[in-house]
């Protein structure tokens, strides 16, 4: 099989979609032809948007993390070209898998993002397969060195292998799509991610009450002489 | 009270139907504020969180049309989406805008309705409205309204009808008129 991965991440460097990625393509093993893109990357360097990477693919696997509750803006651009491009190859000769993250601890919370793959794969004249909604994204990098059989990982995991055996199979679909994410408590999740942020905070020199920073609370000239700041809500 | 519209100039529906917003608005003496998404693309958001951990509350990108975004919603008490609906959600150039909304936002979690969000920055956040046109099929239509939904829903705001989609059939001259008694009808609840 020819598959292509799309890793709809607009982040510079390692990110969770990559993670993702490569561990759905572990789950698949060898003997299949794999090409990875990196939209956003493209788009940073100017570069052309391929589109033969998915017009001659089997299988289009897209990656990608939660942007105000849809897809990211450089992905969304893309998909426009894709869909035509998509749509001139013979009608169901590829199947159309996703894979969303979001760093809110709840899976479902992709499920607006994954019913837009479903309707671009529609529009693009392939196959939607269904795929999975990841709560609790940011986890999915961070433990890449425990073990995938440990306690925390193993709902993630699951419903990777459960992504990686549809695309395996000439028939497999994974509809209803698949919502989870890592066991932990919420309320742990959330402090967790609190002190990630300080941690990441005091690392850049700040102290815990900038992370409270309102900083249009200033008055600012707009462009049309206006200022922009008459908020009667006054800074904490 | 202040009403942002973010809309692409260039698309003829979101052109007529701005126009038939913007007069309502100042009917309801509404002070107005438009940003033209075709002019000027910002900078994507590329999720370093910089404007939540490094300099908080501002982006690292200066200076372009989304930092200017990102002022006037936050000095507004409404934010009009105008969007051609492409796959149920705002259309590429509306997207990287609302892309940008996150200095808006606290890293920190809170829960609302039940689901994790994020604390907003200010404490506030405009109401957010959507109105749509172009949807491919009935089904986009539907996930335009639960997305919208969701996109309002950042502290809790819930409105039934907050949501305006053009009917296809109907000129649109007459979808801006419907669309203008609907954004009316919305300000007034």
């Amino acid at each position: 099989m020819n598959i292509t991965a799309i890793n709809g991440s607009p982040k510079r460097g390692e990110s969770n979609s990559a993670e993702v990625i490569s561990i759905i393509r572990s789950m698949i093993g060898s003997g299949h032809e794999w090409n990875v893109i990196t939209p956003g990357e493209l788009l940073r360097k100017g570069a052309a948007i391929p589109v033969e990477s998915l017009t001659d693919a089997d299988i289009l696997l897209f990656v990608f993390p939660l942007y105000v509750d849809g897809i990211p803006s450089t992905l969304l651009r893309c998909t426009e070209a894709w869909a035509g491009a998509l749509a001139k190859t013979p009608k169901g000769s590829k199947r159309i898998f996703a894979v969303v993250n979001c760093g809110f601890i709840e899976g479902v919370q992709n499920h607006v993002a994954l019913d837009m793959m479903s309707h671009f794969s529609r529009a693009a004249g392939q196959i939607w397969c269904g795929g999975a909604g990841i709560g609790s994204g940011e986890m999915i990098a961070a433990l890449r060195n425990v073990p995938q059989k440990a306690g925390i990982r193993k709902p993630v995991i699951a419903a990777l292998q459960r992504v990686a055996d549809a695309i395996r199979n000439p028939d497999g679909k994974v509809v209803p799509v698949v919502f989870t994410q890592h066991a932990i408590p919420w309320f742990l999740y959330r402090i967790m991610g609190h002190f990630g942020w300080r941690k990441m905070a005091r690392k850049n020199g700040l102290k815990r009450r900038d992370l409270d920073a309102r900083p249009l609370m200033q008055p600012i000239p707009r462009q049309d002489g206006n200022m922009v700041g008459q908020c009667t809500v006054q800074p904490s | 009270m202040k009403v942002a519209f973010l809309y692409e100039k260039q698309e003829p529906e979101a052109y007529s139907i701005h126009d038939a917003l913007v007069m309502s608005a100042q009917k309801l003496g509404a002070q107005v504020v438009s940003i033209d998404a075709g002019e000027g693309f910002p900078k994507p958001c590329i999720g370093c969180f910089r404007c939540w951990i490094k300099t908080p509350g501002c982006c690292i990108n200066r200076n372009d049309s989304g930092e200017r975004f990102v002022q006037s919603v936050w000095d507004a008490d409404y934010l009009i989406f105008i969007t051609r609906i492409l796959w149920g959600g705002y259309d590429s150039a509306v997207k990287s805008f609302a892309d940008r909304i996150i200095p808006l936002l606290h890293p920190y979690f809170i829960r609302v309705n039940g689901e994790m969000h994020h604390k907003l920055r200010y404490g506030k956040m405009p109401v957010f409205l959507a109105a749509g046109f172009g949807a491919r099929t009935p089904e986009e239509e539907k996930t335009f309204i639960t997305y919208t939904n969701a996109h309002r829903d950042q502290e809790g705001v819930v409105r039934e009808n907050g949501t305006f989609i053009s009917d296809y059939r109907k000129k649109g001259s007459d979808n801006a008129a419907d669309c203008a008694q609907w954004f009316e009808k919305e300000i007034a609840a």
